[in-house]
């Protein structure tokens, strides 16, 4: 019975990367002038998106490094002026930073973790086509994408769930993104082919033996690319710890950073030299974008791999 | 077998399902929260709206004085400013009231959830601290009077910030360097401005100058429309006033700013700086740190001559001496003196905050110690500049001495060290602070101001700060002005860059004069509250 | 006994039709579960969440008809039945405020749609993996970037004294023009968000059966067909619901970068209704005329969703429900 499911799974074997598309190698002789044109229109289209995306990055890393007054003068575009390492220095020194970063992490990856076990299963039950519940329930689900009741009776729940101002605001209310469950089990539709569901009802396999061991371990692309949105949306998620949160030992990086960036933005008081805190700020503003996104930077080239990952699909239907 | 495998999984399953759902209800059972500490003393909890949130108040000496004279364990929960912003609709909508609030509501909050606020009136003479308070300063008790009821206790932060919020400053050594004089009427300036453009006042060869610099062109703090009051009229942009929403008083009756003829003179003369490249052009739409570029720069060179805001040192930093306050200008050389006048933002500036209690206190009694403690002197120095002796040092006879080394460590005021401006309290006039250089130069940069602001009759000239129109009334005044404001302010900008006031100016008062806009119901509720507070 | 279970449900699978006797209510309910208590299983972590943090807000929307009356909490108000409604629809800025937010949101959904599946095609003809995996790395990156640091950026780019692209349109900002803000909106989410936007598209791309290449190849197809005939057919289905679901949030422009652009020169053009309802709800709180228009907003919303689904189920018969 096993052996009859891999023999099914084989041929689909996943392709290696990105190279054996086909007129790469073995058709090259036959490339022909039309092939050359559009060839050289695609180099120049990338070249174009690559410099309009990386010029503006390029931008803040030199800001980051330059005299701050330099930058808001306008002298700065594309070498540093007068470097500096004082914008970096005081980020380090800034502990409240580290304190950020440290929740950010625990609630990104709790968080994450939770969204993905809550999230994957009921996407493939709504993909199975004789789950009849499964349009009444995707409506429900869809629903709550556009009427929600608002900030105000959402406090009041959480105030009586007694997750207010404690980590777990960042993790259950958010628990089901429907986007993603809608992205998901489009996914499971279109690119686990029916005929493994009835290999596996052939050998026996329930739906739980079904999901876990064959839909699963097909579906690491999705895996990766829905692990990495919600990862994202609580990495940069900045409204719950403004909403939410009191205790400035819970509040999330983002919210951090926003301390530190608006603190000449104080508009209550007009008691205050500001002159300080403001020029440090101006100083720190483009380094603190490059340490807060840079973890985010670093983890996406390791789930890359399994999007270049030829993922089984298809074949069967092809 | 198979049918009681699967009862058993389902029973399993159904027992898991109503777990998952009984969990969060089971996490709501802490919520009760207690009264009374270990020791059976009484808990008191306090919120209060910081500038910033890094140095916990239980860790100041301030705590502790406090927690003797009320003989209870104060819980302080600190939040941010931004944070507040978002978290104070939802809260109040909630219920959710600390026992006392420190700085967290205005009028504005009390009138729309006067259930939530106690009334203090009855309670007084457990107060005396208060009671002579207010005996002191008969304006805090107006600004705290809701008719017979008291429902917040103003702060009053005492003699050092009894200034306009608002100055306008001139680079005198860039005058000094060019020999010119200081100006007097607004077409001394533009000549004055012409110099600093062409004649590189800063010495250092580059046309970097920029000759005035505006942050923004609102009815609020220090905004250039502060000119209106070179024009005969007076405004008081700070705190909630009827000011801030464009209201002024002329012979007791009640007009709008945006259709004064004043407004025209002001955006006139404004566009022409402009035009002549006096006034950048951008300055509507560039972020705040451009703007700090070119007045605190990089504390070297300075590069704006003249300039809006709080206090010279606040404006230029290190540049600070090179600056001094411009005297009020007149709108031109036959106006007689008696008609400049200036921003009249003295009590709002005094009295920034204030505090309330939440009629759910369990404690009241301790309490009622706690704000009657805070509003003695030795506690309301400790609260506004620091805990004594870690950061002030008590001379005696009423004379505290501020030590610059801890309390500006951080910061050029106190706000790391204690509450600031955020806390509750009254520091009597002879008081005497050394060091307090945050009020010494808003002082000094008020000193300028002085005659002019001596020609203001605080209620004739301007809605006091203490008319308060009620909730629903409020509100239409709110829905109004975001209707107003929306088309008038637009008006504004687009006349401050691009001109056309003249041509667009008949057109634009009929538009604003359309019942559907309701400037005439505003001025009309204004003038109802403004008519039963003064006459 | 799972041969014996899936068995079971091959058995019973084709009889279900042919039984001639009518189940009853309870029997259907009780064979339904025999067969599918494990998706029912594997989806009620999801339904639990969603009835609690979903809908038992949404009590709070009959705020929308009430008073709201601080000392009768928060369904105790009066009830005011279509009031806030009139009010928003009588406004003078009812007609301003509704074309902003459908002109800015039309604009990046549309462009917001349309780049990300071209810049996907364009990644998917790189042949060398390493350029394309670097093109791919270079795209994907704005998107991390927080609002906040996306708009100070546009200041400081746009400056029309110093900024790069600013300089090139005289000495008028571009942020202050209410004619140019709709474009600075798009193009600068499109700049963020095309790249990570078009992960989706690539990984329905990184499914397709290399032997359909092979065989467009054999049938004499040139580089333009396999992008028209094999790489496109295989984004269209995620296509279509990406739409659908983007169809479903035509009166929605993001509330946090639009609230950073706005300054008083672009007002005219960046007033939209979540701006609007922020300033009514949380700065003047006004709950409950907030919550009508927000509720508004809502509703429009949801039946352009419906209409999208219902023309793209006849259209191309992939749809959401």
């Amino acid at each position: 019975m096993n052996a009859s499911t891999t023999a099914n799974v084989a041929p689909l074997a996943p392709r290696a990367s990105g190279d054996d598309i086909p007129w790469n190698k073995k058709q090259r002789q036959t490339r022909t002038a039309g092939d050359w044109i559009v060839d050289i229109i695609i180099w120049a289209l990338v070249a174009v998106v690559v410099i309009a995306v990386l010029y503006p990055l390029w931008f803040i890393i030199i800001s980051s490094i330059s005299d701050p007054n330099a930058v808001a003068g306008g002298r700065v575009s594309w070498l540093p002026v007068d470097v500096t390492f004082a914008g970096f220095q005081r980020i380090f020194e800034e502990s409240s930073i580290w304190v950020g970063y440290r929740n950010t992490l625990i609630y990104s990856i709790v968080g994450t973790a939770v969204n993905m076990i809550v999230t994957i299963p009921v996407a493939f039950a709504l993909s199975r086509a004789e789950f009849k519940p499964r349009r009444v329930i995707l409506f429900l689900f869809t629903v709550t994408m556009f009427f929600s009741g608002g900030l105000i009776p959402s406090y009041m729940l959480y105030r009586d769930l007694g997750i207010l101002n404690t980590w777990w605001v960042f993790i259950l209310p958010g628990a089901v993104s429907v986007y993603n469950v809608i992205v998901a089990r489009s996914f499971f539709e279109t690119s686990i082919p029916e005929e493994l569901h009835d290999a596996a009802q052939i050998d026996g396999l329930s739906y739980f033996g079904y999901f876990f061991k064959i839909v699963v371990p097909l579906s690491s692309a999705i895996l990766a690319v829905i692990g990495l949105y919600y990862f994202v949306g609580h990495w940069n998620d900045f409204m719950t710890g403004l909403i939410y949160i009191i205790d400035q030992d819970k509040k999330p990086l983002q919210n951090v950073l926003q301390q530190l960036l608006l603190v000449n933005q104080t508009t209550s008081t007009a008691s205050v030299g500001v002159s300080d805190a403001q020029r440090a700020a101006d100083q720190m503003k483009f380094g603190i974008i490059i340490v807060s996104t840079l973890p985010l930077l670093v983890l996406y080239p390791f789930l890359q791999k399994y999007f270049n990952k030829g993922v089984m699909l298809g074949a069967v239907k092809g | 077998m198979r049918h009681s495998g699967l009862r058993g999984m389902k029973t399993a399953v159904a027992a898991a399902v109503a777990a998952a759902m009984t969990m969060p209800l089971t996490a709501c059972g802490g919520q009760e929260q207690a009264t009374v500490d270990e020791n059976g003393k009484p808990i008191v909890r306090i919120m209060v709206r910081r500038n910033v949130t890094d140095n916990p108040i239980e860790d100041m000496g301030y705590d502790d004085e406090l927690e003797a004279a009320c003989d209870c364990t104060i819980e302080w929960s600190e939040v941010d400013d931004n944070s507040w912003g978002q978290q104070k609709a939802p809260r109040m909508a909630a219920g959710e009231f600390p026992d006392i609030g420190l700085t967290l509501y205005d009028y504005t909050d009390i009138s729309r959830f006067y259930s939530e606020f106690l009334d203090l009136a009855p309670y007084l003479d457990q107060m005396p601290n208060v009671e002579k308070y207010f005996e002191d300063r008969p304006v805090a008790l107006k600004m705290a009077q809701d008719g017979d009821k008291i429902y917040n206790i103003p702060s009053d932060r005492g003699k050092g910030y009894r200034v306009s919020a608002t100055h306008m400053f001139i680079n005198k050594t860039w005058l000094d360097n060019l020999g010119l004089e200081v100006p007097t009427t607004w077409d001394e300036l533009e000549d004055v401005l012409e110099a600093f453009k062409t004649e590189d006042p800063n010495g250092n060869g580059e046309a970097d100058e920029v000759p005035m610099n505006i942050r923004s062109l609102g009815f609020g703090l220090w905004s250039a429309l502060v000119l209106l009051n070179s024009t005969g009229i007076a405004t008081s942009f700070m705190g909630a006033s009827a000011s801030g929403q464009g209201f002024y008083v002329e012979d007791g009756e009640v007009k709008s700013y945006y259709t004064s003829e004043n407004l025209k003179d002001v955006m006139t003369f404004l566009h022409e700086l402009v035009e002549k490249g006096l006034i950048p052009k951008d300055s509507l739409t560039r972020d705040a740190s451009q703007y700090d570029a070119q007045t605190i720069g990089d504390g070297e060179t300075a590069t704006t001559g003249v300039s809006i805001g709080w206090s010279t040192n606040s404006e230029y930093g290190q540049l600070a001496d090179q600056y001094i306050t411009l005297p009020p200008l007149k709108q031109d050389a036959s106006m007689p003196d008696s008609e400049v006048k200036w921003d009249y933002s003295a009590d709002a500036t005094e009295f920034a905050y204030s505090v309330t209690v939440s009629p759910d206190a369990p404690n009241l009694d301790a309490v009622l110690k706690v704000i009657d403690a805070m509003y003695g002197e030795r506690l309301s120095v400790e609260g506004y500049f620091g805990s004594i002796p870690a950061v002030v040092s008590d001379d005696g006879d009423h004379q505290y001495t501020i030590n610059p080394d801890v309390a500006y460590a951080e910061y050029t005021d106190t706000r790391a060290v204690a509450l600031q401006d955020r806390f509750g309290g009254y520091i009597p006039d002879d008081v005497t602070m050394i060091n307090d250089t945050n009020a010494e130069y808003v002082t000094a940069s008020d000193e300028a101001c002085k005659e002019a602001l001596a020609n203001v009759d605080p209620t004739g000239d301007v809605i006091p700060i203490y008319v308060r129109p009620d909730s629903s009334d409020m509100e239409t005044l709110q829905n109004n002005n975001t209707s107003i404001g929306n088309y008038a302010n637009n008006m504004i900008a687009q006349w401050f860059q691009n001109g056309g006031i003249d041509e667009q100016w008949d057109e634009y008062v009929a538009k604003l004069n359309t019942p559907s806009l309701g400037l005439q119901d505003n001025i009309d509720i204004w003038q109802k509250y403004y008519d039963e507070a003064v006459k | 006994m799972n041969t014996r279970h899936s068995a079971t449900v091959a058995a019973v699978a084709p009889s279900s039709g042919v039984e001639p006797r009518k189940p009853g209510l309870l029997e259907r309910f009780t064979d339904h579960f025999q067969r599918y208590w494990q998706l029912w299983v594997l989806s009620a972590p999801a339904l639990v969440f969603v009835a609690i943090f979903a809908y038992v807000p949404m009590w709070g929307i009959q705020l929308a008809f009430r008073k709201f009356d601080s000392a009768r909490g928060l369904t105790g108000g009066e009830w005011v039945g279509l009031h806030y409604f009139e009010q928003f629809f009588t406004s003078p800025l009812f007609g301003e405020i509704l074309w902003n937010t459908f002109r800015i949101s039309l604009w990046t959904l549309v462009t917001g749609f349309i780049f990300p599946i071209i810049l996907a095609l364009l990644i998917n003809q790189i042949g060398s993996s390493k350029v394309k995996g670097f093109v791919q790395t270079v795209t994907y990156m704005p998107h991390f970037i927080s609002t906040v640091v996306i708009v100070s950026m546009l200041n400081i780019f746009l400056d029309p004294n110093n900024g790069f692209i600013g300089k090139l349109f005289g000495d008028e900002s571009l942020l202050g023009s209410t004619t140019a803000i709709t474009a600075v909106y798009w193009i600068s989410e499109v700049w963020q968000h095309c790249g990570w936007n078009c992960i989706i598209y690539l990984a329905a791309l990184s499914s397709v059966d290399p032997s359909l290449y092979e065989a467009a190849k054999i049938d004499g197809a040139g580089r333009f067909q396999l992008i028209r005939y094999v790489d496109f057919p295989a984004i269209l289905p995620t296509a279509g619901v990406l739409l659908i679901l983007q169809m479903g949030s035509v009166l929605n422009v993001g509330f946090d970068k639009i609230y950073l652009l706005q300054n008083s020169l672009n007002m005219p053009a960046t007033e939209v209704i979540s701006t609007y309802t922020f300033k009514i709800g949380i700065q003047s709180a006004q709950f409950s005329y907030s919550t009508a228009i927000g509720l508004f907003n809502t509703i429009v919303n949801f039946v352009f969703l419906i209409t999208a689904n219902a023309i793209s189920k006849r259209v191309s018969n992939s749809s959401i429900f």
